[in-house]
């Protein structure tokens, strides 16, 4: 049961080189795609370093197989939600590269369908049900945010855990069919074509205040 | 008969002083397993309090002498008595975490004006007088004071923490379904909750504070019942518990320590007469306690929790006492570790072994560091059997006796000759730099006209340390044997002449290389090494003065370059507290020695030499060795 407490724990002390990329594309239709990306190659030599251990500060070190059997867990929850569709998943372990892409219906499909998968691991369930406005979407405005990660059984306890996280990044693309018409967030850029916004910021940062990851786009729909 | 009157009133007004007044020294609680002691202070007089509060064993204060009120401040300043000891103190069970320190006190007003942030809280009924800041407690008897943090152990509160958070989910649901209300009557099921729980056996030297902590799960429950706060998240719960386990803790400890006076100086002799040796400091660790706490034994405990209770009892006598010396430019520990005749027959047998020439040709003069361990696995096998089966026999439980039938069938049919004649036991090892070794990493690269992206393969460096290790071995051939087959199954596995290199076998980038040479089996990561010494490194090699010093020493012998060693190695390789160790002696130069003397059988000596070039003082090379030397046994 502890093996993703650890894991996290041992992201967070990776976070040095750990960048997160979440895309989500929102159709006028309500439906959308989430492509989710946890990159953690340029720490690949400290992972393999600490699988090679049997415990790391007196708590047991998983190794492949059981991170393979988790992640696949997770999947197969996803897989069995309803409204979520073309669930993948790419795992490159030579990279430390995993990839998720998933089709929804509506936003509250995908919503619900995280929490579910959220909650099959201990570590993740106390995700409060009231971050389930992190997203919505009315086919014209969105308004996103993160959920709060605060909320997991994880501390960041020494300076040392802090001067990594800080190097980490993530990264927040929101996509749309028609061109933008506002942003909330003077942080978020657009993009040349007018149908993207990305918002990035730095790990650490969102820790200490995850509603600077927070946001509302509103886009042109077209006169019919 | 005037003048022995004018000698003997004045012994006796000392011896009277001596016996009667308050010492530093009696203000270490008796749950303190591990204590530093300081004799000759006067060394560290000019030191500045925030220097002080910088090293680990006062990290305690750090948070709260960090506010201004140490800028530019001596030890001088802070009232401290320099005509007694400053002792540091640790100690832990599977309950609490003790630690503090106990001090001289000449000037009280000074005293306060450093630890400004205590405020008064009671006069307790045997006149001394208790302070409290936010996270310590600071009591004053007579002319000495402790500081003390009592915590409880984060294994110990997570586990109460989840059993609470668990209990609280339970109610909840439990409420919403029938829709009633929970009626003290039914508190019983808070027992029958906890009674599945196993309050862990405390020490003997902690038996106060456990009393008290039996009772905190059911009280804290129902406390938190009555209060209906469910709504609490786990931290709220968890620092809750946390901060009423540190109260009733701290009580506990207060009256046992200061109004019991159940000191560590009053319960145990041991430490009463390390009290006496005159060296600049003393070392105490009591082994019997930190055995069970130690962290590095959880497999042990885990897989044979009924042997591994069982065996404590050889641990029983274990305590090891040390001093510390400094001269001019060299701080040295001497250290004994004590044991009982049982594990002192064993550690004999195991440890008095003469030096394994073989391991002395490979390791080169210039090493960084490098340590020699001479132990015989077989005889020290031979030994333990004889020792441990007749105390593991009087046990009739099942567990028990399936796990003695497995232990000496193995010794029945296994070739003992050839399992030790594989591995005997003795190693030694190298630490010969670092060198660059290129990763790849991914990046994301994005169009600005749609913010899509695509992956890139980029390369960086990193630094990973060269090494050599090399087990004592009659049957190489084994090995070899593995490696020949192995290497048909997979090309990452090739023989070169006079060695095999295992591609990408470090962290799956770095290559490692095997010799299996007569005598000894080498494992490397040091491509100077086997493009140039595959048979050694002839008279590039250590000494022979050097292997005069080692073959004098025992067991162990390990010597360790400052410079070279420590300012080089990669910290990403290391553990927290490897790191702590590492960043205090890091900006140091000089070096460390480290050796053994035989084992008798009821105790090894060991001796560590620090030499110093460095331009900081002799008080701070002081404190950077008992610094090491707190995080390392803590």
């Amino acid at each position: 049961m502890r093996l993703l407490l650890f894991l996290f724990l041992f992201l967070a002390s990776l976070s040095s080189c750990i960048e997160i990329l979440d895309d989500i594309t929102f159709n006028a239709d309500g439906s959308g795609e989430l492509n989710y990306t946890i990159n953690l190659s340029s720490s690949k030599l400290k992972i393999n370093s600490i699988l090679a251990l049997d415990t790391l500060n007196g708590k047991k070190v998983p190794n492949k197989e059981e991170i393979q059997a988790k992640v696949s867990e997770l999947l197969k929850v996803l897989n069995c939600q309803e409204g979520l569709s073309d669930v993948h998943l790419t795992e490159d372990y030579d990279n430390y590269l995993f990839k998720l892409s998933l089709k929804f219906n509506k936003v509250s499909d995908l919503i619900s369908g995280v929490y579910v998968a959220l909650d099959v691991v201990e570590e993740f369930s106390d995700v409060k049900t009231s971050d389930s406005s992190w997203i919505s979407w009315d086919g014209a405005e969105l308004s996103r945010s993160i959920p709060d990660i605060n909320a997991f059984k994880f501390r960041m306890t020494n300076e040392e855990d802090k001067e990594l996280v800080k190097m980490g990044k993530y990264t927040s693309i929101s996509r749309f069919e028609y061109p933008v018409d506002y942003i909330e967030n003077p942080l978020a850029i657009l993009s040349k074509n007018n149908k993207a916004v990305m918002l990035r910021s730095s790990l650490f940062d969102i820790l200490g205040d995850p509603n600077i990851m927070g946001n509302r786009i509103s886009v042109k729909l077209p006169d019919y | 008969m005037v003048n022995l009157k004018k000698g003997v009133v004045p012994f006796f007004l000392l011896m009277f002083s001596m016996c009667f007044s308050q010492q530093s020294e009696n203000l270490i609680p008796n749950q303190a397993s591990t204590v530093f002691s300081i004799n000759n202070i006067n060394l560290l007089n000019k030191i500045s309090i925030d220097e002080l509060v910088a090293y680990d064993f006062m990290d305690e204060l750090h948070q709260e002498l960090f506010d201004g009120s140490t800028s530019n401040k001596t030890m001088k300043d802070a009232g401290i008595d320099f005509e007694q000891r400053l002792n540091v103190f640790y100690g832990k069970d599977e309950v609490y975490e003790v630690t503090g320190f106990s001090f001289g006190v000449a000037d009280k007003n000074a005293l306060f004006k450093v630890f400004d942030d205590f405020d008064f809280s009671e006069t307790l009924s045997n006149g001394a007088e208790r302070y409290n800041s936010l996270f310590n407690t600071l009591v004053l008897k007579e002319s000495s004071a402790v500081l003390l943090r009592v915590e409880p152990t984060d294994e110990y509160l997570v586990r109460m923490t989840d059993s609470l958070s668990y209990f609280e989910m339970e109610i909840n649901e439990w409420s919403l379904n029938e829709g009633a209300i929970q009626t003290a009557d039914e508190e019983v099921d808070i027992d029958e909750f906890n009674s599945e729980e196993v309050i862990p056996e405390v020490s003997p030297g902690v038996e106060l504070l456990g009393e008290e902590v039996d009772n905190i799960e059911t009280e804290l429950t129902l406390m938190d019942f009555a209060n209906n706060q469910y709504d609490k998240n786990y931290w709220e719960i968890r620092d809750s518990i946390g901060f009423s386990m540190q109260t009733i803790g701290m009580n506990a400890l207060i009256d046992d320590l200061i109004l019991n006076e159940n000191s560590l100086k009053t319960v145990d002799e041991r430490f009463n007469l390390q009290l006496e040796k005159k060296s600049e400091g003393i070392f105490f660790m009591d082994n019997s306690r930190n055995f069970s706490n130690q962290g590095g034994m959880w497999y042990f405990q885990t897989m044979y929790p009924i042997m591994n209770a069982d065996l404590k009892e050889l641990y029983a006598e274990n305590f090891m006492v040390g001093e510390l010396h400094l001269d001019s430019n060299e701080v040295h520990f001497d250290l004994t570790a004590n044991y009982g005749n049982q594990l002192g027959s064993i550690y004999s047998e195991m440890n008095n072994n003469s030096l394994n020439k073989e391991f002395i040709k490979y390791i080169p003069e210039d090493a960084a560091a490098y340590f020699i361990y001479n132990v015989d696995l077989r005889k020290a096998y031979e030994k333990a059997y004889d020792i441990l089966l007749p105390i593991l026999k009087d046990k009739k439980d099942n567990a028990m006796v399936m796990n003695l039938l497995a232990i000496q069938l193995l010794d029945k049919l296994v070739d003992k000759k050839a399992l030790f004649g594989a591995y005997k036991g003795g190693v030694f090892a190298t630490f010969n730099g670092v060198q660059k070794i290129t990763k790849k990493q991914i990046e994301f690269q994005y169009d600005e006209e749609n913010f899509d992206y695509s992956e890139i393969e980029t390369e960086s460096e990193e630094d990973m340390p060269v090494f050599t290790l090399g087990f004592a071995s009659e049957r190489t051939d084994l090995c070899e044997m593995v490696l020949t087959d192995l290497s048909r199954v997979t090309s990452r596995i090739e023989k070169k002449e006079g060695y095999w290199i295992i591609k990408d076998a470090l962290l799956e980038t770095a290559p490692l290389y095997v010799v299996c040479n007569p005598e000894v089996l080498i494992i490397s990561n040091d491509p100077q090494f086997i493009k140039s010494h595959l048979n050694g490194y002839g008279k590039r090699a250590i000494s022979k003065k050097q292997v005069k010093k080692i073959k004098k020493s025992g067991v162990l012998y390990a010597k360790i370059d400052l410079g070279e060693s420590l300012n080089q190695f990669p910290q990403n390789f290391l553990d927290a507290r490897q790191k702590d160790v590492l960043n205090n002696l890091k900006n140091n130069s000089g070096s460390i020695e480290f050796d053994s003397g035989d084992s008798e059988i009821s105790h090894t000596n060991y001796g560590l030499r620090y030499t110093f070039e460095s331009s900081s003082t002799k008080a701070s090379q002081f404190l950077d060795m008992i610094n090491a030397l707190y995080i390392l046994s803590k």
